[in-house]
């Protein structure tokens, strides 16, 4: 999409006015079709609107509901309209926040010592406060011409440090109609925060980016420009040389050049293919030359981890 | 025509009857509840602005795209077509709904 289509699109659905007149519009149409059809029926012109009405339901409750789902659509589309001004104006309220944030923490630092002190004559210590300011983390899936990707999955690895213990989840969405995708409220502005964000979307390579939030502040969009790829079939075997059919397989990593694009265990029942009765699973992820390692999960008593996978030379598919 | 009583339809039907009606190309909101009355002998019985919300749910989640067009009587109007992920999408629901239907059936045909 051009630069040009791309600007009539925001200000045709970025207009609440205009979207609110394509649905009038929308529904009209279908009642004035449905009418056309009653007369054609033998109805006189005012039975035939009587009929098509009825048919149709409460039309004020139906554009209500169309209007409020536009809504929905629209706070993806507003922000890409004015992305560089709101990030600018984040940017700048973010580095004010934190020079007070730093502030702030030396002197609760400062009141918990206190606090300490004073318990160890025989007060309660109170516990350190943990702030709930937390900001979404989003951005966009594209092809290399800059259209959008619907559908694309994306993985992301949250790891952070709460209390000074680590911690690791993963949580999954997709992309939207307009190839964007967000994570509501994952990131706790005062704490350190790091992330992989990884995406699969069909017939795309696979691709992640690794995010440290606390040290770029502003570091809450990641976007994906995807090369399309070929479908390439791997077959899996054992140590010692036998098939593995109906397994469960994980991609561990994708080496690509120099660059490589990870997964971890803990995002592991997020993203799953399973082998066929040959062993062989045939995935719309990866280039012919890519170097892709693959794995199993095995359940251990303290922990999920990883098995690494012997895999045959990939060959193209399909 | 059969005039044989009208059903309600199951929730949560409406998408696939929609999503199925749109494999064989773009069509308008119309033109879908013309074609699931048609089908189903004017037996399902859609509230017919209940479609417009349905489709716009669609197209929010990427599975329909809309384009504005010219309709067979020369009037503006919104056409509507299923995305790839919308074709995966009724792949998985047909088959969802085939399953169910089948362990129904299987029910109602047991004998004791």
């Amino acid at each position: 999409m051009n630069i040009t289509s791309q600007i009539n699109s925001w200000l045709q659905t970025g207009s609440t006015s205009a979207t609110q007149a394509d649905i009038q519009d929308e529904l009209d149409f279908h009642l004035e079709s449905r009418t056309q059809e009653f007369i054609k029926h033998g109805l006189s012109p005012e039975e035939a609107k009587e009929m098509a009405t009825a048919a149709f339901g409460d039309r004020n409750a139906i554009e209500k509901q169309c209007r409020s789902i536009q809504r929905g659509a629209m706070i993806w589309v507003f922000p890409t309209l004015l992305s560089t001004l709101i990030l600018a104006i984040l940017t700048i309220g973010f580095l004010a926040w934190s020079v007070l944030a730093l502030q702030a923490k030396n002197a609760i630092l400062l009141d918990q010592n206190t606090q300490f002190m004073s318990a160890s004559t025989g007060g309660l210590i109170a516990p350190p406060e943990i702030s709930t300011s937390e900001q979404d983390l989003g951005g966009t899936v594209v092809d290399v011409d800059g259209n959008a990707i619907a559908g694309a999955k994306i993985v992301l690895v949250h790891k952070s440090w709460p209390n000074g213990r680590f911690q690791m989840n993963s949580v999954t969405t997709e992309t939207l109609a307009d190839g964007r995708f967000v994570f509501d409220k994952v990131i706790a502005v005062d704490q350190k925060n790091e992330f992989l964000v990884t995406v699969f979307a069909e017939g795309f390579e696979m691709r992640s980016e690794y995010l440290d939030t606390f040290d770029k502040k502003n570091a809450t969009m990641v976007d994906f420009k995807l090369k399309p790829v070929e479908k390439i079939s791997f077959t899996f075997t054992d140590s010692e040389g036998n098939s593995l059919p109906e397994t469960n397989i994980l991609v561990m990593s994708r080496k690509s050049g120099t660059k490589e694009h990870l997964m971890y265990p803990a995002s592991a029942n997020q993203c799953q293919f399973h082998t066929d009765k040959s062993g062989q699973v045939t995935l719309p992820f990866f280039e012919k030359h890519d170097i892709v390692k693959f794995g199993v999960l095995t359940q251990t008593k303290s922990a999920m981890l990883m098995q690494p996978l012997r895999t045959k030379q990939p060959k193209p598919c399909c | 025509m059969t005039q044989s009583k009208k059903i309600p339809l199951l929730q949560g039907t409406l998408d696939l009857l929609i999503l199925h009606t749109l494999r064989s190309g773009p069509m308008h909101g119309y033109s879908i509840t013309k074609h699931i009355r048609t089908v189903s002998d004017e037996v399902l019985q859609v509230e017919e602005g209940s479609l417009y919300p349905a489709l716009h749910r669609l197209e929010k989640r990427g599975w329909v795209k809309s384009h504005w067009g010219v309709s067979e009587t020369n009037r503006r109007a919104k056409f509507y077509q299923l995305s790839t992920t919308g074709k995966k999408h009724l792949a998985t629901e047909t088959q969802a709904w085939d399953q169910l239907s089948q362990a129904v059936d299987r029910i109602l045909m047991f004998e004791p």
